[in-house]
């Protein structure tokens, strides 16, 4: 690797005087963090420092960006080559939105600048700050890589950077952490107030929200706040989701982080309540298990066992197809529950409720049922749990 | 699936056959491995590296761990995916067509879903024989920039991109097909709730479960470490529904310019009603080499760990003990 001072030497880097009357402009943070975006989508170029923009926005019809491409078997830069006129690396690329040690236009290509260790120290033109109170506009840097600071520490301690990050990615703009190798380094001159004490500013996000921020200490603006709006209601606020079946088919619609999204019921076990729990477009197909089919139960005309029929457990005979076959055909007339022990019909056989024996089904007290059962019932119904074949559609 | 024919897929495998010219490592060997919970994978040798100069450096951006205990190793300054077994030894290596994947997650036992959020700004579904199947832009609903995604999530629901830790999209449906994009607050798991964490700027750490349709808060719990609480890792639930935090705790001098002084990861599970089962401490914390993935739950519920070091990259398997 090579060491920093040959490294300054190869970027032509600004051992800067301190009797130099050159000093960064004064401005708001603001003004350099637009700097920053502009140079978003703009090549890594080693030693390079240039690129153009539109206000914040990066100018890549006017300026084509270059290419980087890696030597075989570096490690990185400078075993690299680059391409076309635009492009920077991430100390030319920070020099530069930040305009030390001068102001120069971000087009101004083989300009004064400086290297990233140098934004590990104090400098004249900028104080090295802790990481935990990074601003927008601030540096984070290390010995060997600094990145410009665009957004405030997120919810789980991420910042949002804009960094001319390496040959193969070029300047972009994400969302990252930071090692405890990195330092925090704040610009002087920056001391424009943005705004007055007292003053707020709405605007709109995503497609359903707004988003606030107030005038902190009455010079500066706070970060925005997150992103959110009313949810629909009434008619607007029925929707399906596309693509999806059953019960996660059907949804409300809601406004989450700025954006109108139908929220819709997850995939569950399927369960006999005529609703297609699983959203694989059957409804009650699930095992017997999960309906809580083959448990005996109290039929009038003797021992049943439970069925899933129009979505809800019913207590059949063996051989018969509803609960209401004669009962020469091995049938009556039963209700079971629904599965959280609950009658889902009214009863009008003999069989009494007692509480559920399992935890996915209820049970039908076999009551003066039981003891008329006779051995061949015992079989048939022992037959049917075997064989059974479910009748729900 | 079919590959789509897709004219940023053409780009990015323009990009690496450059840089697979020359391979930047010699053919991947065997781990060094001392110890059963942690594989070493040496530097240069079987996982590549960049070191920055007025650069970022990085190695591996992320891993995810294998239904049979093996892991998937996402090596993008080569251009690849290395596929180990469970003792940690290398299987197979899979090629990839750029250099700029930044994540990776399993969907199935035979699909990956890889994430390139800065420069193609695509996800990249490839199966385990290293065929590309489908490639999906990142941004667009609920995702106005892609290099926002703080994290991606594959659920039996489908695929989910999480942005700036603060809301989840869905991308991807059960059938791995773009779809209707649907968000919810904070990260979803299972149980149609979602997890949410959040600092609370006092050096602690918030976690709070909620359901996602009613987006209410249904339980919440305020997390100590040792140390302040600088950064939460990691955060996810595993299949009996135990909520695993990693959480990074670091105590800095007061005075300019401001070194760390001690840090160290803390591996937090919670039962279901966010009562703390257990608190390991881990001392291999973020490296200069940039990381997307540092921490991830393997499909039994055992937090693993991906730390770099002077040797190489280790994968630590923290459920076998304190690492």
């Amino acid at each position: 690797m090579k060491t920093r001072w040959s490294l300054a030497v190869g970027l032509g880097i600004l051992a800067f005087s301190a009797t130099s009357s050159a000093t960064p402009p004064t401005e708001t943070a603001k003004d350099i963090v637009c700097r920053g975006k502009s140079g978003e989508g703009f090549s890594y170029a080693w030693g390079g420092e240039c690129w153009c923009g539109q206000g914040c926005k990066p100018d890549l019809t006017n300026c084509e960006p270059g290419k980087c491409t890696p030597k075989a078997g570096s490690t990185g830069c400078p075993e690299c080559t680059h391409s076309g006129k635009y492009g920077a690396d991430c100390s030319g690329f920070v020099s530069k939105a930040w305009q030390v040690p001068k102001p120069f236009p971000v087009e101004a290509c083989d300009v004064d600048r400086y290297v990233a260790s140098s934004f590990t120290k104090n400098h004249e033109f900028w104080n090295v700050v802790p990481m935990s109170s990074l601003q927008p506009a601030d540096a984070a840097a290390s010995s060997t890589h600094v990145i410009l600071v665009i957004g405030e520490k997120d919810s789980q301690g991420n910042h949002e950077v804009v960094e001319a990050k390496g040959c193969n990615y070029g300047i972009v703009r994400q969302s990252r952490s930071f090692s405890s190798s990195y330092n925090g380094a704040r610009r002087i001159n920056i001391t424009t107030c943005e705004c007055a004490s007292g003053e707020e500013q709405s605007r709109e996000c995503g497609d359903c929200g707004t988003e606030h921020r107030s005038c902190a200490d009455g010079c500066s603006w706070s970060a925005w706040s997150a992103c959110e709006g009313p949810d629909p209601t009434g008619e607007q606020a029925s929707c399906t989701v596309e693509g999806a079946k059953g019960a996660c088919a059907v949804g409300v619609k809601q406004c989450v982080a700025g954006w109108l999204t139908c929220q819709a019921a997850q995939a569950t076990e399927e369960i006999c309540d005529g609703i297609d729990n699983d959203c694989d477009g059957e409804i009650d197909n699930g095992t017997p298990e999960s309906l809580g089919e083959g448990k005996a139960c109290n039929h009038t005309c003797g021992r049943g066992e439970t069925v899933c029929i129009d979505g809800a457990l019913q207590c059949v005979m063996p051989g018969a197809s509803t609960p209401n076959d004669p009962c020469d055909s091995g049938v009556g007339d039963s209700g079971v529950g629904g599965q959280d022990g609950s009658p889902t019909s009214e009863i009008n056989s003999p069989g009494t409720w007692h509480e559920p024996e399992s935890v996915s089904g209820c049970a039908c007290h076999v009551g003066s049922a039981r003891g008329n059962g006779s051995l061949w019932g015992l079989l048939a119904a022992a037959a049917a749990v075997w064989g059974f074949r479910r009748r729900s559609r | 699936m079919r590959l789509r024919p897709n004219a940023v897929l053409t780009v990015i495998l323009a990009s690496c056959t450059l840089s697979l010219v020359a391979p930047r490592t010699a053919e991947a060997e065997p781990i060094v491995s001392h110890d059963p919970m942690t594989w070493v994978f040496p530097w240069d040798k079987t996982v590549g590296r960049i070191i920055g100069q007025e650069a970022d450096s990085e190695g591996p951006k992320s891993f995810v761990i294998k239904p049979d205990g093996g892991a998937l190793i996402l090596d993008q300054v080569n251009c690849r995916v290395l596929d180990t077994d469970p003792k940690g030894n290398l299987i197979q290596t899979l090629a990839l067509p750029a250099p700029t994947f930044d994540d990776i997650e399993l969907v199935n036992e035979n699909v990956m879903v890889l994430a390139d959020r800065l420069v193609s700004k695509t996800l990249l579904l490839m199966d385990l024989q290293g065929h590309p199947l489908q490639q999906i832009e990142i941004q667009g609903r609920g995702i106005t920039h892609s290099g926002l995604v703080t994290a991606m999530i594959a659920r039996t629901d489908g695929v989910w991109l999480e942005v700036e830790h603060r809301h989840s999209v869905k991308v991807l449906d059960r059938a791995l097909q773009p779809c209707e994009r649907q968000i919810i607050t904070g990260r979803p798991v299972a149980n149609g709730w979602n997890l949410q964490g959040k600092l609370d700027g006092r050096g602690e750490a918030i976690v709070s479960i909620g359901r996602r349709i009613h987006r209410e808060t249904m339980r919440s719990v305020s997390l100590k470490g040792q140390l302040p609480i600088r950064r939460i890792v990691w955060l996810d639930m595993d299949a009996k529904g135990q909520v695993h935090v990693v959480l990074h705790e670091a105590q800095f001098a007061t005075e300019s310019p401001y070194p760390v002084q001690k840090e160290q990861y803390a591996w937090v599970v919670l039962d279901e009603s966010l009562q703390e089962i257990s608190r390991t401490i881990s001392p291999w914390v973020l490296t200069l080499y940039d990381q997307r993935v540092e921490c991830r739950l393997g499909p039994d519920g055992r937090m693993w760990q991906m730390a770099f070091d002077t040797n190489g990259v280790r994968l630590i398997d923290w459920g076998r003990g304190t690492p």
